[in-house]
């Protein structure tokens, strides 16, 4: 750009014919050269065909993206059963993505809280299926609802709302395969579906220490057991339907509908009897499902900083839903279920004023999975800082109100950084 | 499980609908050629260059910061149905072009990509000698991507468009080379008014908010002083701004440049503290009747008024006596 620091109208000219002159050789298509791959396999008809010419040449030039992610946070919990200060790492997670050829890719996420480690996401995706259709294969978080394949770090709000959390898990996880289409209708719509067959698929909670809940799959000494071979139409399934339409000039619209059933688990637990002995029990061939329909609405100013969203979901789940150990002082000891329904909502208005801050309320009530359904409140006020676009610092007030009478309050300050590339494969 | 049956039905008759009434989308060789673009300023080029050969869309409004455009369900439609992707590339759309490409499944799109007008792109500036986190989160590898505001991108942007429209319709290529020549001479046109601001512009002092008018200070010759983010996507801190404040009056800077989408407020407040003024520019052309000749005239005329210049009535040729 010197040539236009003495300017003259005619050498200015001169300078733009320059510019225009035929592009020049693409700056972003530079070669790596096969020097480039100091180590390679020997190829020779006395070894196994391993691979082919390109898996081995060792370079770093076709490597996934890859990130990692830190979630920490300080709270004070003030409840029945405890009280108290907590700082906890929520998560550190590491993330992996990208292409392997033009109609394969793939992604990973393995993630601890310096107490477990665990594999949340390892899946290959295939998209040359035909126009919009994809299909993945692995482990990936299930299509349910507008929150569920959100990563809880990645939440506006510091934990998933607490009719989620009961219903499906603070993070649900499928090992499975899932098809995926979506279709234009008019010029502004967007309709998309999903269909998942999944023969694994364990809720796991995000760490932290002020989740009074839980989320997973246990009731008491009760666990949900799923056989390891079984029928195809005995794997776990899930369904979701969703259209997204443009709403006037600046905001969008979105309606969704979602399934997830079980039709064939078991009830296993453990307990003593009378005489002090070890017993198992195990009640089989239950079933259990849950269905949802979510509601959005976003808004964003014309400069994309300003925005407003309000959206909610309805929940309810049918079927076998709790085991309990029952010992009521009588000889015997048993496995009471549970076979009824339950239901629960969750509802938010989220509001950013500018590119650093946001606000937000979230209100969720959910009846407990019990005979007698006991009702409980969560309502969370949040404000979101983010000093750049890779660090987020959030403020927190979560109140519980509960019918069995399990109150609690808690104030949570959470931090969270990203190291690279962050993101994971949600649909919408 | 009476509920949850009912649902399975719906879904599964929805999606039998859908499978059923897919958007075949059944075109003629004729139509015009679908293009999609990520700013106005590409849209409009590849009308000027594409006539009636094209029915061409758009992303961007023009008033947001490209690097996070939100999207909508109209931009997958349309994405969809495209058979070219117009971006600048350089980094500048990469926070949300990708997903929108993922998302939109066009198999032209994933066999040809996105046509990045940036590549090639001669006299790139700003280019980060190393890439750290240290030195800004909005750091672009390839150097500063803001190149519509150069006066030489609209024929540099015309000749690639050209050159792709004559692949994908080779029928045309006559009327396309017609056009691309007619518009680079319209812009040569109101280039050499430009030239003609930038002489009286050269030497002064400029800060931006964001240093999005770079290519276009450069090309007009002003002096670049900083910029109220201490590094490149890092809001103002109080103590950047006192010190960037001492600069600015000790250098004599008069005009902070601000974009649409940066708090106006933040940059008057600056400029005032250093007796300066404030002056928000566009960074792009506005997607609803305008033109990317019209958006460059206009951001040379801002300059002009900022520092109360005036460009003198162009004196006429001398005519050369040929006899």
């Amino acid at each position: 750009m010197k040539f236009i620091s003495n300017i003259t109208p005619s050498l200015f000219l001169v300078a733009l014919a320059s510019i225009v002159s035929e592009p020049q050789a693409n700056a972003q298509d530079g070669q790596a050269s096969d020097n480039d791959a100091p180590v390679g396999l020997l190829d020779s008809p006395a070894m196994p065909r391993l691979y082919w010419g390109q898996t081995s040449r060792f370079t770093n030039a076709f490597n996934p993206a890859i990130g990692l992610a830190v979630d920490a946070s300080a709270s004070h919990l003030d409840s029945d059963d405890e009280e108290g200060y907590s700082l906890d790492l929520n998560l550190a997670e590491l993330t992996m993505q990208g292409p392997l050829s033009p109609n394969w890719w793939g992604n990973f996420a393995l993630e601890t809280n310096s107490e477990e480690v665990s594999l949340t996401e390892s899946a290959l995706y295939y998209t040359g299926l035909g126009e919009r259709s994809s299909l993945r294969a692995g482990k990936f978080f299930v299509d349910f609802g507008k929150q569920m394949q959100v990563h809880v770090h990645d939440l506006s709000t510091p934990e998933r709302p607490s009719v989620l959390r009961e219903y499906l898990g603070a993070e649900l996880p499928g090992t499975g395969v899932q098809y995926d289409h979506w279709s234009p209708v008019g010029d502004d719509i967007a309709f998309r579906f999903s269909l998942g067959l999944f023969s694994e698929m364990a809720a796991h909670d995000h760490g932290g220490g002020h989740d009074a809940h839980g989320g997973d799959d246990e009731h008491g000494e009760v666990e949900m057991h799923i056989e390891d071979r079984r029928g195809l139409g005995d794997m776990i399934m899930t369904a979701r339907a969703t259209a997204m339409k443009d709403a006037g000039t600046n905001g969008v619209i979105q309606l969704g509908a979602s399934l997830k059933t079980v039709p064939d688990f078991a009830f296993e637990g453990g307990g003593e009897d009378d005489l002090g002995a070890e017993v198992e029990f195990e009640a089989e061939g239950l079933d259990q499902s849950v269905t949802g329909i979510d509601l959005t609405y976003g808004w964003n100013s014309d400069d994309g900083v300003k925005s407003w969203t309000v959206g909610g979901e309805v929940l309810r789940v049918e079927g076998d839903l709790a085991g309990e150990i029952v010992n009521d002082e009588t000889p015997t000891v048993g496995l009471d279920v549970y076979n009824g329904s339950a239901q629960g909502w969750f509802a938010f208005v989220e509001h950013d004023w500018n590119q650093q801050n946001g606000v937000g309320v979230t209100v969720s009530a959910f009846e407990h999975l019990e005979e007698d359904a006991p009702l409980d409140t969560e309502t969370s006020l949040y404000w979101s800082h983010y000093p750049t676009e890779y660090t987020r610092f959030r403020v927190a007030a979560i109140n519980r109100e509960s019918d069995e009478g399990e109150d609690s309050q808690a104030l949570v300050f959470q931090l969270t950084g990203y190291f690279g590339a962050h993101g994971h494969p949600y649909n919408w | 499980m009476t509920f949850s049956r009912s649902l399975q039905s719906v879904l599964f008759a929805i999606l039998g609908l859908v499978l059923t009434g897919s958007d075949a989308g059944a075109r003629g060789i004729e139509d015009p050629l679908r293009v999609v673009t990520t700013i106005p300023d590409l849209a409009d080029i590849a009308r000027e260059v594409g006539g009636d050969a094209v029915r061409v869309d758009c992303i961007a409004r023009g008033t947001e910061n490209l690097h996070s455009v939100r999207l909508r369900p109209s931009h997958m439609v349309v994405t969809s149905r495209a058979d070219l992707f117009l971006q600048v590339g350089l980094a500048l759309e990469h926070a949300w072009v990708p997903g929108l490409l993922e998302s939109s499944r066009n198999p032209r799109l994933v066999a040809d990509g996105p046509l990045n007008i940036g590549a090639g792109w001669p006299h790139l500036i700003e280019v980060p000698v190393t890439l750290d986190r240290r030195a800004g989160v909005d750091i672009h590898p390839l150097g500063n991507p803001h190149i519509n505001l150069h006066p030489g991108f609209g024929p540099f942007a015309a000749r690639k468009i050209r050159d792709r429209l004559k692949e994908l319709r080779p029928k045309s290529s006559e009327m396309f080379d017609k056009r691309c020549a007619a518009y680079e001479e319209l812009v040569l046109k109101h280039a050499k008014r430009w030239g003609r601001i930038s002489v009286l512009l050269k030497g002064q002092k400029v800060v931006q908010y964001h240093k999005e008018f770079s290519y276009l200070c450069e090309a007009c010759g002003l002096e670049m002083c900083g910029a109220l983010e201490p590094k490149p996507g890092v809001p103002p801190t109080p103590g950047h701004l006192a010190k960037l404040a001492v600069k600015m009056r000790e250098e004599e800077v008069r005009v902070v440049l601000h974009g649409p989408w940066t708090p106006g407020r933040v940059a008057k407040d600056a400029a005032e503290r250093a007796g300066a003024r404030a002056i928000k520019l566009q960074v792009m052309t506005q997607r609803e009747g305008d033109s990317w000749i019209a958006f460059m005239d206009r951001s040379h005329d801002a300059l002009l008024k900022a520092w109360e210049l005036e460009l003198p009535e162009e004196q006429p040729a001398p005519e050369v006596d040929d006899g």
